[in-house]
């Protein structure tokens, strides 16, 4: 009681001296200047500086350089701002001489001409060469402006989409005060696509290998079902974490003798441009549960981001490279999976836009990360041919009939002949009511072995069900909130929701037996959905039946009306007749 | 038969008209291979004609060509014609110098060439910026000379140009270096000599000229030096005034130092004070007045400019002007109405008469302790001054007498 007592005072003049501090405290002096950074706070570009020359005439001090840095990015940012805006906006502020004036003619020109550039750059790497005695010039090599570009017609038709590491020669000058570009001259440039990377050979991660996947020198055919708990599905996995329930599920999916989980690391909620601390130790604790299990886990990243602007490509490089550099030694992952259907983003984001990024993401991911493989998990074996030259094995999603898929794959297969391809989505929801398109178990079962039966003879990657679990809830910006949206998504799971195994849960283990009783054709019309039609349709003939009988009712009472109506006519005529 | 003929041109007339109406879309390039025959490097600020050739594409097809270069992208729009299509880049588009990568792009089909602006000759004027301004000329110091070359558009000139730069020193030497364009500019770590003064610095390069620009090289700090009072035999009177001075401050490398250079005097008086003056070199030399104290004795004066320190300068100052005790007689005046109080002789320390013009004080108490104080001076070795006594209570009346070191008493009554 003491104690309360004594943490109540403590906490009553804790509180109370803060009240007084607070108001005892005027504003921040320093923001009656009004100072606005050059470099946004939440502008984040990467700007690395290369080592210095031997002799830059005068040593830099860190100060000078963090000055030259937020002009010079800035400079870069106000000519992407221009360029989206369509005239010379606030350039005068940090670009002087002949480089504002041709940049801004070249602004004004396009514009004219009738197209519009929407540009950014995503890293810049300074080397310096030369910095005056007297603080007022510098002279620097820009080895490497990333500088992405999509330019448009009047029509808004995309001309050309692309990225390129430009090197400039740059000058600038310290003008009353501040930093500008007085020369930037254009001296070489790369495509980053083309940039070699080689994968690390550490022991333990899996290896492409021609047109198959290895590990540890052995064939990996990846065996596996995509995750999320069965109570805290999507948003809710990681926001409600519980390490006890990962370690049940994944020892289940041991059991079950899968080899791969698929996850979701969604965008927003770890954090964006930042991930949380918080965040990132929860995926850290199920990369090491997983291992603990002997699993590997593709990584899906950028989960529900779905802005492609290029303006914001920065913040999700940050993203990346938090997360990369953090996980990039963990044998645990197979491959980070760099976007989930973007395909299905063509739509909002532009065809062009998308695949743009998805480059610039694949380039910037194997400079975090060499030791893990990439992979994009296009919705379909149509799309998954674009980039294929980008990625280490080449994934897509199939929910259309099992007999199609020979076709699609080689179809795929010749379209990226040197790559091993791997279905990371697959299934057939067993959510059999009233509406139509209902599958039972044993459907379920059948359509799982005719998958994986073409998949292991055809010396593919693998494959990843949908999903371990049925689901009692589902987002409605997933699957829509009408029961036959998020009906089927709710039951695809190879464990029903109270965890007992469908059939198909025991097809998926390498090596496992895929003979499953053949569904007879007949047997689809013993589903809800078609006795249902028949009850219906039943019920429709009855009621014509009745209609009829109603009908006929009705006609009959019109005549009877029509007597009672016509009576007193008849009546009065009489009555009439009888009076003369 | 006259009304379906009217109809039947009505029908046709629709029909042309809808013709003329609907706009034909342009062939499109649906495949094959494309070029871009241009030049590999071409003088800036001259217009490119370029072409875009294609293995098989329908007249008329658009093919869009994209310049991009320092400035960002320019964007052309052109049609095949012939399997060709030709471009010309205004001379207001390669202005600008450096690596321009030419994209021309027909259907989804895309081809890249590149393409070198190459700057011009350097223009007029060649500017030197030098910073720092000043120098310590002592060798060690350096300041730097950049030149950033232009040419006629403002591109900054080829790597490699030569650019030869002058400097003219104070001691009438004249250096020159020839230095090559790096990195868009050229520049120069010049080294002070050992002589103050302005060094003119210029720079040129084939036939091409500038203005001037001015280094300072400056004195560096100087040698340790002396101070000088004058005159050395001041007497302790609260009034005569002698001139401390620096010895002419010079470097190590004897250049007197810059006018204005502060000089701090440090004074220690006999009575304990400490007086800080301070003053300025004009011609290499501070000085300042000292209002001599009354208090006679040991004086010392040090020089400081910052960190440099002068030799300590002692010397003792003399009693006087009037020393010892000396006669002093008051005398009531004939007209009975003033008591004048007369001393001396006033003599100094050679027994000589003070100064004509020597302050002398004298001091009148009452026996409650008040008192007035008569000002006097000197003439022939003698003062005086007279007292009315109108007003005055009666009683004796104390007088003291002071001239600098000396004095005397007497006393009077009423």
């Amino acid at each position: 009681m003491l104690l309360i007592s004594l943490v109540g005072i403590f906490l009553i003049l804790k509180g109370t001296g803060a009240i007084i501090t607070y108001f005892q405290q005027g504003a921040d002096p320093g923001s009656a200047l009004n100072i606005v950074p050059n470099k946004p706070p939440d502008y984040h570009t990467k700007i690395v500086w290369l080592p210095d020359d031997p002799d830059t005439g005068r040593v830099m001090e860190p100060f000078t350089r963090d000055q030259i840095e937020s002009a010079y990015i800035r400079a870069w940012l106000q000519w992407n701002l221009s360029q989206e805006k369509g005239e010379p906006l606030g350039l005068k502020s940090y670009f002087t001489g002949p480089t504002l004036e041709a940049i801004s003619n070249a602004i004004q020109q396009s514009v004219s001409n009738g197209f519009k550039i929407t540009q950014t750059t995503t890293e810049h790497n300074p080397h310096l060469h030369f910095y005056s005695a007297d603080g007022s010039i510098v002279s620097f090599t820009e080895e490497g402006a990333r500088v992405e570009q999509i330019i448009r017609d009047k029509s808004g038709q995309v001309v050309l989409a692309d990225e390129r590491d430009s090197r400039y020669d740059v000058v600038m000058l310290l003008e009353d005060g501040n930093w500008r570009i007085r020369h930037m001259v254009r001296i070489n440039e790369t495509n980053p696509s083309d940039t070699k990377f080689v994968t690390a050979l550490n022991p333990g991660f899996v290896r492409v290998d021609g047109a198959s996947l290895t590990l540890d020198g052995q064939p990996f055919q990846a065996a596996g079902v995509n995750y999320y708990p069965q109570a805290t599905p999507w948003d809710k996995f990681w926001l409600s974490y519980k390490p006890t329930i990962i370690d049940e599920d994944l020892k289940r999916a041991k059991d079950l003798g899968l080899n791969t989980l698929r996850i979701f690391v969604p965008f927003t909620q770890f954090g964006g441009t930042s991930p949380t601390e918080t965040y990132l130790d929860r995926l850290d604790d199920f990369l090491k549960r997983a291992d603990q299990q002997g699993l590997k886990v593709i990584v899906t990243l950028f989960d529900f981001r779905t802005d492609y602007n290029p303006l914001l490509w920065a913040d999700a490089d940050r993203h990346l490279e938090t997360l990369l550099t953090r996980f990039k030694d963990y044998s645990s992952v197979l491959a980070w999976d760099l976007k989930n259907e973007p395909d299905l983003d063509y739509k909002t984001g532009g065809r062009e836009t998308v695949d743009l990024w998805l480059r610039h993401v694949a380039v910037i991911a194997r400079e975090f990360d060499s030791n893990h493989l990439l992979t994009i998990g296009w919705s379909t074996s149509a799309a998954a041919s674009t980039l294929s030259n980008l990625v280490d094995f080449v994934s897509f999603h199939y929910y259309t009939p099992a007999v199609n898929l020979p076709t699609e794959y080689n179809r795929l297969k010749t379209a990226a002949s040197d790559k091993p391809i791997m279905i990371t989505e697959f299934g057939l929801p067993t959510w059999n009511t009233f509406f139509p398109n209902g599958h039972s178990e044993p459907e379920q079962a059948e359509y799982y072995a005719d998958i994986i039966k073409f998949l292991r003879t055809s010396g593919s990657a693998g494959y990843v069900a949908w999903t371990l679990y049925d689901f009692s809830y589902i987002p409605g910006s997933v699957a829509g909130a009408l029961p036959w949206q998020n009906g089927p998504q709710k039951e695809l799971g190879i464990l029903k929701a109270d965890g007992k195994p469908k059939p198909a849960a025991a097809l998926l283990a390498p090596g496992s037996s895929l003979d499953v009783t053949r569904v007879p054709s007949w047997a689809q019309f013993l589903k809800p959905f078609w006795l249902g039609s028949l009850v219906m349709l039943l019920l429709f003939i009855y009621l014509i039946w009745r209609f009829r009988l109603v009908e006929r009712s009705i006609a009959l009472f019109k005549r009877y009306r029509t007597g009672l109506f016509k009576l007193p006519h008849r009546f009065l005529r009489l009555f009439h007749r009888k009076r003369r | 038969m006259r009304q379906l003929s009217y109809f039947l041109i009505g029908l046709l007339l629709a029909l042309v008209l809808t013709a003329c109406g609907a706009t034909a879309s342009p062939p499109t390039f649906t495949g094959g291979e494309l070029t871009i025959s241009a030049p590999d490097s071409v003088d800036a600020g001259i217009p490119i004609s370029l072409t875009v050739k294609a293995s098989q594409a329908p007249d008329g097809a658009v093919v869009t060509l994209i310049a991009y270069g320092s400035a960002g992208p320019r964007i052309y729009r052109g049609t095949f014609n012939k399997n060709e299509a030709f471009f010309t880049l205004p001379e207001s588009d390669t202005k600008q110098s450096g690596l321009v990568t030419l994209v021309a792009k027909a259907g989804q089909v895309q081809i890249e060439k590149r393409l070198t602006l190459k700057p011009g000759a350097p223009i007029e004027p060649l500017q030197p910026l030098v910073g720092a301004k000043a120098v310590v000329a002592d060798t060690q110091h350096w300041s730097m000379v950049v030149i950033i070359p232009f040419d006629r558009f403002g591109n900054p000139v080829a790597e490699g140009t030569p650019i030869k730069m002058k400097a003219k020193r104070p001691d009438d030497r004249l250096e020159e270096q020839v230095f090559k364009v790096t990195n868009l500019l050229s520049w120069w770590r010049i080294y002070s000599g050992v002589k103050a003064g302005h060094t003119i610095i210029s720079g040129t390069t084939n036939g091409v000229f500038g203005p001037e620009s001015i280094l300072h090289e400056v004195p560096g700090l100087p040698v340790p030096f002396s101070i000088n009072v004058d005159p050395l035999n001041l007497t302790a009177d609260g009034t005569q005034l002698a001139t401390i001075s620096t010895s002419t401050l010079r470097d190590q490398f004897d250049n007197k130092v810059e006018d204005g250079t502060l000089v701090t005097f440090t004074v220690d008086l006999p009575d304990g004070e400490q007086r800080v003056l301070p003053a300025y070199t004009i011609d290499g030399i501070a000085g300042i007045p000292l209002q001599a104290p009354r208090q006679p004795g040991q004086i010392k004066i040090k020089g400081t400019v910052l960190s440099i320190e002068s030799s300590v300068l002692t010397f003792t100052l003399q009693p006087g002007p009037a020393v010892g005790v000396f006669p002093v007689s008051a005398t009531k005046a004939d007209s009975g109405k003033a008591v004048i109080i007369e001393a001396g002789p006033l003599l100094g320390a050679q027994q000589q008469f003070v100064p004509d013009g020597t302050p002398v004080i004298f001091t009148v108490s009452d026996k409650s302790g008040q008192k007035q104080t008569f000002n006097a001076i000197s003439d022939q070795g003698r003062a005086k001054v007279e007292v009315r006594i109108a007003g005055m209570q009666q009683g004796n009346y104390l007088v003291e007498v002071k001239v600098g070191s000396g004095q005397g008493f007497t006393s009077f009554s009423l």
